[in-house]
């Protein structure tokens, strides 16, 4: 039976959220309806206070640079290279609204607008790609739940800069990602499936973050398949099994990426 | 494969005047709010030797940052014992606070100490609680927290070297980078 789900994403233009979407929608599953944050200024001032000039770096990559930020990248596969290879053409979220997707951009993810669209919908699952917090109206309403590919090892590395804490900590096995299903807490919701990645030759952490993106899509969307056809039972995590990590300071990022350096020049 | 002469290694700004605020420790000592011998001994920070002492007394329950005052900070850096529950609550709960609110925090900390020289003379103190805490732990958070904390130019230091919130702020610059070359 054809499964439904509802698509939550940070942007209509997200090679993570047009790649899931597409790889989804190849296997038989259909997106309902899909929600992106619109990017308002208000939003700017919120991501601003959270990550300061980093902030301005993402925008920088992801709206104004895109396809040309992974241009430093020789050698990777990166979701550039994933889309050629798996002929993802999905460029915008908004091109769907040609096969009768909806598509609406909202102020706020938690809206009433948006629980009461859930509730008409009655999804099967809802699919977290980005854009914030969700809090439990939406939770309670998103069918079986809301995963989310967190790109971290839960229930170890919870939060943010979990690529770069473990190589901070010169905990290099413990480096992956993991799809999960979102509760109130900050990643701490059931885990589906733990990912590991492990490190090659020669790399620094924008080499290597830029690795994660095209193995994240790839499992994310195989994972939900899976959770969709029954095939996965969630298994919930204790919240004394991991910590809860912020950003991290600049001397420390450097820290890690020079350890990271140094450990696979050795490899 | 990835260029690895994009890599680089920075100089932090953060330490760029070590010199400097090695010497103002060492010329104004005396001006140090509380010094944990065991911490000054391990890195050669300072000497103690003109040590006030903490009294003993029971730390209450913690319930908002706006209410801790310098009083808790110091006994928690006379006394911090990471087995002991209570101060483990204490000083999780004031890491997390801080990350929350680490945009705002210098008005955050105006409803501790309204007047400038005391929330900066109470929030240096809480940075070096933070960086004891890491050296008894290993917690690495704590590291980062501490660090980003000082980086903030508005709850660093303003007015005379000699002041008793400058010196702290020189001794957690020299404390942290004592920590950072032990990683």
């Amino acid at each position: 039976m054809e499964k439904k789900v509802a698509l939550i994403s940070p942007n209509p233009a997200s090679l993570y959220s047009t790649s899931v979407s597409e790889l989804l929608m190849r296997n038989n599953v259909k997106i309902e309806v899909i929600f992106v944050k619109k990017f308002t200024f208000s939003r700017f001032k919120d991501e601003f206070s959270r990550d300061g000039i980093r902030l301005l770096k993402k925008i920088w990559k992801k709206l104004v640079l895109r396809e040309k930020a992974y241009n430093a990248f020789e050698g990777i596969e990166t979701i550039l290279t994933f889309r050629e290879k798996e002929n993802i053409t999905l460029k915008n979220l908004k091109e769907l609204e040609a096969k009768g997707v909806e598509v609406h951009f909202v102020d706020d993810l938690n809206s009433k607008f948006v629980e009461d669209k859930l509730k008409e919908k009655q999804v099967d699952v809802t699919v977290f790609t980005g854009g914030g917090l969700i809090r439990k109206n939406i939770l309670d309403n998103a069918g079986a739940g809301v995963l989310n590919c967190h790109m971290g090892k839960l229930p170890e590395y919870r939060g943010m800069d979990v690529v770069e804490w473990p190589l901070f900590k010169k905990d290099f096995d413990n480096l992956g990602f993991t799809v999960h299903l979102m509760d109130k807490g900050v990643d701490t919701g059931d885990i589906l499936k733990v990912f590991d990645v492990k490190l090659i030759q020669n790399e620094n952490i924008k080499s290597l973050r830029a690795r994660f993106e095209p193995i994240m899509t790839k499992n994310f969307a195989a994972t939900i398949l899976e959770f969709l056809n029954g095939e996965i039972k969630p298994k919930a995590q204790a919240k004394e099994d991991g910590k809860q990590y912020y950003i991290i300071d600049t001397h420390l990022h450097h820290i890690a990426n020079k350890q990271l350096v140094e450990q696979t020049q050795a490899k | 494969m990835v260029n690895l002469t994009h890599t680089n290694y920075m100089t932090d700004p953060l330490f760029s005047k070590i010199t400097a605020h090695e010497a103002n420790l060492k010329k104004n000592k005396a001006n140090i709010a509380y010094c944990n011998e065991t911490f000054n001994k391990k890195f050669g920070i300072t000497d103690c030797t003109q040590q006030t002492s903490i009294a003993v007394k029971e730390l209450p329950n913690y319930k908002y940052f706006k209410t801790i005052q310098l009083d808790d900070i110091l006994y928690l850096r006379a006394y911090l014992d990471t087995n002991n529950e209570q101060h483990h609550i204490w000083c999780k709960r004031i890491y997390r606070f801080l990350e929350l609110r680490l945009s705002d925090i210098q008005n955050r900390i105006k409803r501790n100490y309204p007047k400038k020289e005391d929330s900066i003379l109470f929030i240096q103190n809480v940075i070096t609680l933070l960086l004891e805490y890491y050296d008894k732990t290993n917690d690495s958070r704590f590291l980062s927290i501490a660090l980003k904390l000082l980086r903030k130019k508005a709850i660093a230091k303003h007015g005379f070297l000699n002041a008793n919130y400058h010196v702290q702020y020189s001794y957690n610059i020299v404390a942290a980078q004592q920590l950072i070359n032990n990683i």
